[in-house]
């Protein structure tokens, strides 16, 4: 591995990296991925939040915003955020594309240019809607509540294939990582044939930065305290929306980049809690069953989702402390939970600290405040209809759905990467992540990211890739 | 990381204490044993975050409880002062709620009290990998 030039550099092994290292080494390219965080069997994912947060996310699970507003949780493991995510695998809409074409000037972004590359990713996904029957009384609970006041809802598609949740087994451990290699992650899925078709892996190597040069990149790291440098003819980024901006501005191309960290979004999330006299057991089977389908919500910038979380993460999501706070916890079982998700307008910025590390400023705005309250008084008439006696606001804002960074578009002025997903101006550097997002589309955004790295390696290819003529 | 020191660990388990006492058939944060996993909980944070918090909490445990109680308690309005403002108290309460209810609510006590006490049970059978 030392001094050999690779075909392709792919930093970061996620929704990204995982789909276009598959193709690239179908192709018969040669591809490096190094990859920041550990790797894991399925039977080894940690069993609890505290060993989940500490090996499995960046800094613990507490990423924070500059005023510490905003809490964001991103993947630091092999398969990225696939493996702590819920694997919600929608397509985007013509109202999220149409805006990113307005935004961009790219007329790739469409319903109709984007389907087949949806088709090619989900014929090696393999994907279920949750069947009502395997909804806890959470979902119960939501949907009818949903129904009560004549609201559209619809079963979650989840990337799964053998849950067993009829046989016990409970969903919400793998936001810790599928021990069962049923979540549809990267390494169980894309990663898994990439390997297969000569993919070599490097994890625990953080990348520090990289050099562009004419004829190849090179990508300097450091693996376990050991300085490392690696050699490719091209190079793509897929480390995420602050990763990879993170690495483009420590390698010192921010002044050639005049829109590099700006336009950063996040899907914030307001969680409310609800206590109700009767057994929910949220935690338990499915714990993501059901979703908002109702087109009112899509125009007004929400959506509600039906989650919930582990233990730990419902005590610091509780306001309070003591013997009150202590109360509602030993209540974990009659709890219930339903989030707003914001389609966030304000965009914020990714920066750096003069440590090395991150700086992202990132707010509520008015537009942002606004659209949660609406979400809110949605969810406030669902828990009345449904008997709930007491509703908890979670003052903590979280963001899951880390977006932008690095625009794709054509105007060097307000994007980072032209669209052939090259960084402007540097011909052998790309970017194929979240982080290409011209703005927030208000749907989780997993799906996508696939599908972009679907076209992402056809540019790179110069040839249209066929799906998969069977499923996975 | 650095183990923490058994000074630490008393600071911890003090703080601990205001937040979770115990009682109604769950143990207290120091009386859960949970301490010992804090290096878990601090070592992903960025080592000038972690010292300062380590140092915060060295010199809050000084004060006595109800004072602590009293610190926590007039935290949580000022957490939602908007902007820079409020950033000092979400810090403050990122540091001792956060670390705090995640390593006593995670289940890593040795005889499993908490999880028994709020009668959470969390079971996935595992797959080995083909």
């Amino acid at each position: 591995m030392a001094d050999r030039c690779y075909d392709y550099i792919i930093v970061g092994s996620g929704a990204g990296g995982g789909p276009l290292a598959r193709w690239l080494t179908a192709a018969g390219h040669s591809v490096l991925m190094l990859e920041a965080g550990s790797r894991f069997q399925s039977h080894e994912h940690p069993d609890n939040e505290l060993e989940a947060n500490n090996r499995l996310m960046w800094n613990g699970g507490m990423d924070a915003s500059r005023d510490a507003g905003f809490m964001f949780l991103r993947g630091k493991v092999f398969g990225g955020g696939t493996v702590i995510n819920q694997a919600l695998l929608d397509r985007f809409d013509a109202r999220a594309l149409d805006s990113w074409a307005e935004r961009s000037g790219l007329d790739e972004f469409s319903v109709d240019a984007m389907a087949r590359h949806y088709d090619a990713v989900e014929s090696e996904l393999t994907l279920e809607h949750i069947p009502r029957e395997n909804g806890n009384r959470n979902a119960e609970l939501y949907v009818d509540g949903f129904e009560k006041l004549g609201y559209g809802w619809a079963p979650l598609r989840r990337g799964q294939s053998h849950c067993r949740v009829d046989q016990g087994n409970d969903c919400i451990r793998c936001l810790g990582g599928c021990p069962r290699a049923s979540k549809q992650s990267m390494p169980v899925t894309f990663l898994a044939r990439a390997e297969q078709q000569g993919l070599e892996v490097v994890t625990d190597c953080q990348v520090d930065g990289l050099s562009h040069g004419r004829q190849q990149v090179t990508v300097f790291g450091r693996q376990q305290g050991r300085a490392r440098r690696f050699f490719g003819r091209r190079c793509v980024l897929a480390a995420g929306s602050l990763g990879s901006t993170r690495i483009l501005q420590a390698s010192g191309l921010a002044p050639e980049l005049p829109a590099l960290g700006k336009g950063f979004y996040c899907h914030p999330q307001f969680v409310t809690l609800a206590l109700y006299d009767r057994i929910i057991d949220a935690h338990k089977g499915s714990f993501q069953a059901v979703k908002s389908d109702d087109e009112r919500f899509r125009a007004a910038g929400f959506k509600l989702e039906n989650v919930f979380m582990g233990p730990s993460g419902a005590a610091y999501l509780m306001p309070g402390f003591g013997a009150k706070h202590r109360d509602l916890m030993r209540a974990y079982r009659n709890l219930a939970c339903i989030e707003v998700a914001v389609r966030d307008v304000t965009p914020g910025r990714i920066g750096g600290d003069g440590r090395g590390g991150l700086r992202i400023d990132k707010r509520v705005g008015a537009p942002e405040r606004q659209r949660a309250r609406a979400g809110l008084n949605v969810i406030h008439d669902i828990y009345r209809a449904t008997g709930a006696r007491k509703v908890v606001h979670s003052p903590v804002r979280i963001g899951l759905h880390l977006m932008g960074g690095c625009a794709q578009g054509r105007d060097r002025a307000t994007s980072v990467v032209n669209p052939d997903f090259q960084v402007h101006g540097l011909p052998n550097l790309y970017v194929m992540d979240a982080s290409l997002f011209p703005d927030a589309p208000g749907i989780n955004p997993s799906l996508s990211i696939m599908a972009l790295a679907h076209r992402a390696a056809e540019r790179l290819l110069g040839e249209p890739l066929d799906a998969r003529p069977e499923a996975a | 990381m650095t183990p923490l020191t058994e000074r630490q660990r008393r600071a911890w388990n003090k703080i601990g204490d205001v937040l979770i006492p115990g009682g109604r058939g769950l143990p207290s944060f120091s009386d859960s044993g949970v301490v010992q996993h804090l290096e878990t909980a601090l070592e992903s944070s960025p080592p000038d975050d972690r010292e300062a918090l380590l140092t915060l909490v060295s010199v809050l445990a000084w004060l006595p409880r109800p004072l602590l109680a009293l610190l926590v308690a007039v935290n949580t309005p000022l957490r939602r002062l908007p902007g820079m403002a409020g950033a000092p108290f979400r810090l403050l309460d990122m540091g001792l709620r956060g670390v705090v209810f995640t390593v006593y609510y995670a289940g890593v006590d040795e005889q499993g009290r908490v999880h028994a006490g709020i009668d959470c049970h969390i079971h996935c059978e595992p797959v080995e990998d083909n």
